[in-house]
């Protein structure tokens, strides 16, 4: 099998580190390298990676921790806006849905009729079937008690 | 960033605004000022744009400061930014065609490289865009970072034990490339 790694890349690693690469690693240190491939791609690659790395910190221009923080804040706020808004912008539908089938519901019932009619009308559907005037009910008891909670989120900064 | 009205950015004044953020603007501001310039370093080089890394950069904060995760010591923490600094470089990758790798000399595109910009050695760019993600990264926080295996397997999501065979490899390709100026054999 193969060999991935030296007996001597921990010394190598530290001659690296401190800058000994690839002049001033020391006579035996050297030899070994010269002869070892896996030291010697070590060497190449750390030395080229911490060059590298050692001019892009120097040219580096980050922004701000002020400015990343205030960008942070204002995203979080909106999100959390964002997140409290999620129930309203599902109620409403319903609650909007709710409304137009309990219009819709009363026209088709005869709204036009007169009051008196419409009340005999509807006391004629409780007595003949009073599923859809039980549906109308619940319907419009939604719309009345979902109304001022929507409002009250809407209008709510939090 | 739309949308921003009056009323919230007067609410940014109140010590409510940091309370979705995990830690306050002084903590932050001393974590930022030991941590931000290496992990900027690491999204430049590893995407190649000054502007996109500002942009992850503050993706990468942002992520952090909304992350409820404990960090026992100022190394997780560091392993942890660079964790989510490496996850936004690959995801750029998949939804960009900006970062392709560099192209060879008399290649379309060659001459807008500026190798010569600041700080920037194009041969190591060129050799490093060769070698696959995990290459590039596991090379760079080994030996431009000198994270451990461990950690370098906590901020990659590895296994420990196979960092030692992608570094022998990556080492390996990337010297080869080095010694002959980008050139495959």
């Amino acid at each position: 099998m193969m060999a991935v790694e030296c007996s001597r890349e921990a010394d190598l690693l530290e001659a690296l580190a401190s800058g000994r690469w690839p002049d001033r690693l020391g006579v035996d240190l050297d030899a070994h390298v010269a002869k070892c491939a896996l030291c010697s791609d070590l060497g190449t690659v750390f030395h080229s990676i911490r060059r590298d790395r050692g001019a892009a910190m120097a040219a580096a221009r980050i922004p701000s921790a002020g400015l990343v923080w205030w960008k942070a804040e204002i995203r979080a706020r909106q999100e959390a806006i964002r997140a409290a808004a999620r129930p309203i912008n599902l109620v409403l539908p319903i609650a909007g849905a709710c409304g137009i089938g309990t219009a819709l519901g009363l026209l088709s019932r005869g709204s036009f009729l007169s009051e008196a009619a419409w009340i005999s009308e509807m006391a004629g559907i409780w007595q003949d079937n009073p599923l859809p005037f039980y549906l109308l009910c619940a319907g419009a008891a939604l719309v009345v008690l979902l109304t001022p909670v929507a409002l009250y989120f809407v209008f709510s900064d939090d | 960033m739309s949308d921003i009205t009056l009323s919230d950015l007067q609410e940014l004044q109140s010590p409510a605004a940091d309370e979705t953020l995990q830690m306050d603007q002084e903590s932050f501001r001393a974590l930022y000022e030991r941590t931000a310039r290496p992990i900027w370093v690491y999204l430049w080089r590893r995407t190649g744009d000054t502007q996109l890394a500002d942009d992850l950069l503050q993706e990468t904060y942002y992520r952090f400061l909304r992350a409820r995760v404990p960090h026992e010591n100022e190394s997780h923490r560091r392993n942890y930014l660079f964790r989510i600094a490496a996850n936004l470089v690959h995801d750029s990758h998949r939804h960009s065609l900006r970062y392709a790798p560099l192209p060879e000399e008399g290649e379309p595109g060659y001459p807008s490289i500026a190798p010569n910009a600041p700080g920037r050695d194009a041969d190591l760019q060129r050799a490093m865009a060769k070698l696959s993600r995990r290459q590039r990264d596991a090379l760079w926080l080994a030996y431009a970072e000198g994270s451990s295996h461990i950690e370098i397997a906590e901020t990659l999501g590895l296994k420990t034990s196979s960092i030692k065979l992608i570094l022998f490899r990556a080492r390996r390709k990337l010297a080869r490339l080095l010694r002959s100026g980008g050139k495959e054999s």
